[in-house]
């Protein structure tokens, strides 16, 4: 079985949002031989979910959707190849709309997990509001991409969210690995959050696997 | 649990181990295992341009990439070859056994590729000694140099000139090498060599053909930086060498036309 890991370690100091808090990994204080660690993090470190009250005042926490939303069938869009903090235009799903199907979730491809360490993963590539819009319209139920904010970040932008979670489209962000699939193929996908109630997202482990085979070894 | 970031052969210190077929992945593992060993090795080339600059992966100037090339310190050379050979290359032991106090070649037979390591100094159509600006950066030279290494070409191709267009799109120019191309390092070298210099004007006229060529002939930052670059050049005070050179002009041919040896 294939096995595809679409997510980004947690590590004290690892590149976050301008502002958010610094994930920090430390040890505490244990009796030995035990070891605890203590995780100072925010709800959108990492690879994480936004849930709608991320940004709508009147929008749903994470707790209140069921799992089903984070495990889902999809597929990857490929929207490589665009300049830094360039709008993505809504011509990429071209190729891809006649194969998506309404309840799915749209991975955008952009590459630029590669520029993780680099001060260049702050100046993405992001989705245009018309690029925003169709993904709306398509009825995806999960929205992820491979970069820091589906906004431009460089100049601020929240247009994108407002549309995807006005829209409900659940949004992941900080992606990485897409290039181990393949662009317009159907995978299962998770995104499972961590179990938080009443808050605005949460990190989760995001992994794909191979329809055509099975998720667990028969027996 | 497939995670393309480890594919490949694990190997520890005294296994040998097997290239990459990525190239980026796999210069990310030689310039690791250089480092844990003390070794100083920053890549140059396109590679090195492709970790600077996210726009050479834009389409309009992507490009395929092929040999690798290092820049390495003569107080390391005597490392490589064993480096390299943990690390599944076969040197060419007549050729560095002859060079090697300047250039060194390996092999990567699993891939068809060859990996060039200069040594102090890139001995090409110019000269450009690399000594004091190998500790600058961990994995590449500064942005300014990596421009010079392209700029110095006679025979420019269109790989180069894309290279030197995602490098110029994604970095200002300024008076540091961090996140900058640093216009007094660039004059310093092109005020006192009047070949350096006059291949550098040659070239900045190629790179804006191509920008035509390419659908980026708007594109502010660019020609903005190219006009900026090319004012500084022609503004600076030149040093007493480069203006006798100047005098004989193209009468004398102004660069070398290095002899590339491949392998394959």
């Amino acid at each position: 079985m294939a096995l595809y890991d679409l997510s980004h370690r947690i590590v004290s100091g690892m590149p976050h949002f301008p502002g958010d808090p610094v994930p920090q990994v430390t040890p505490a204080t244990m009796e030995p031989p035990w070891r605890v660690s203590s995780l100072a993090i925010g709800s959108h470190t990492g690879t994480h979910v936004d849930a709608p009250s991320h940004f709508l005042p009147d929008g749903r926490p994470i707790g209140e959707y069921p799992l089903e939303r984070f495990i889902l069938p999809g597929m990857v869009v490929d929207a490589t190849g665009f300049w830094m903090n360039e709008a993505i235009p809504e011509d990429v799903l071209a190729p891809y709309r006649e194969a998506f199907k309404p309840g799915w979730c749209l991975i955008l491809r952009t590459g630029w997990d590669r520029h993780w360490d680099d001060e260049s993963y702050y100046r993405h590539p992001y989705l245009s509001d018309a690029l925003a819009a169709a993904v709306v319209a398509m009825g995806a139920s999960l929205f992820g991409i491979d970069a820091l904010n589906v906004d431009s970040t460089a100049d601020s932008g929240n247009t994108v969210h407002d549309t995807l979670l006005r829209g409900d489209v659940l949004i992941v962000e900080n992606l990485r690995g897409l290039d181990a699939l393949e662009a317009g193929r159907t995978y299962g996908f998770g995104f499972v959050p961590l179990a938080l109630g009443d808050v605005d997202g949460a990190p989760v482990r995001a992994l794909a696997w191979d329809l055509d085979q099975p998720l667990l070894p028969a027996g | 649990m497939r995670d393309q970031a480890t594919a490949g052969v694990e190997g520890s210190t005294g296994v040998v181990q097997q290239p990459l077929a990525d190239v980026r992945q796999e210069a990310e593992r030689i310039l690791v295992s250089a480092e844990e060993r003390g070794i100083v090795l920053r890549i140059l080339g396109g590679v090195a341009v492709l970790m600077h600059s996210p726009s050479a992966e834009h389409r309009a100037l992507q490009r395929a990439y092929g040999d690798l090339d290092f820049i390495t310190l003569g107080s390391d050379r005597a490392e490589l070859p064993s480096l390299f050979v943990e690390l599944g290359y076969t040197p060419d032991a007549e050729f560095n056994t002859l060079h090697g106090h300047q250039r060194l070649y390996f092999w990567d037979s699993a891939n068809q590729r060859q990996v060039d390591v200069f040594v102090d100094t890139l001995r090409m159509s110019h000269t450009l000694d690399l000594r004091q600006r190998l500790h600058l950066d961990r994995r590449t030279i500064p942005l300014a140099d990596l421009l010079l290494t392209k700029l110095q070409i006679y025979e420019i191709n269109d790989k180069d000139v894309r290279d030197i267009i995602a490098l110029l799109r994604d970095h200002p120019l300024g008076s540091g090498d961090e996140e900058m191309i640093n216009l007094d390092r660039l004059l310093a070298i092109l005020t006192a060599d009047w070949g350096f210099y006059r291949t550098t004007v040659k070239n900045i006229a190629v790179v804006r053909e191509a920008l035509s060529a390419n659908g980026l002939a708007d594109d502010a930052d660019i020609a903005s930086r190219l006009d900026e670059l090319e004012r500084a050049i022609e503004a600076a005070p030149k040093t007493r060498a480069w203006k006798l050179r100047a005098l004989i002009g193209d009468r004398k041919p102004w660069y070398e036309l290095p002899e590339e040896v491949r392998r394959d």
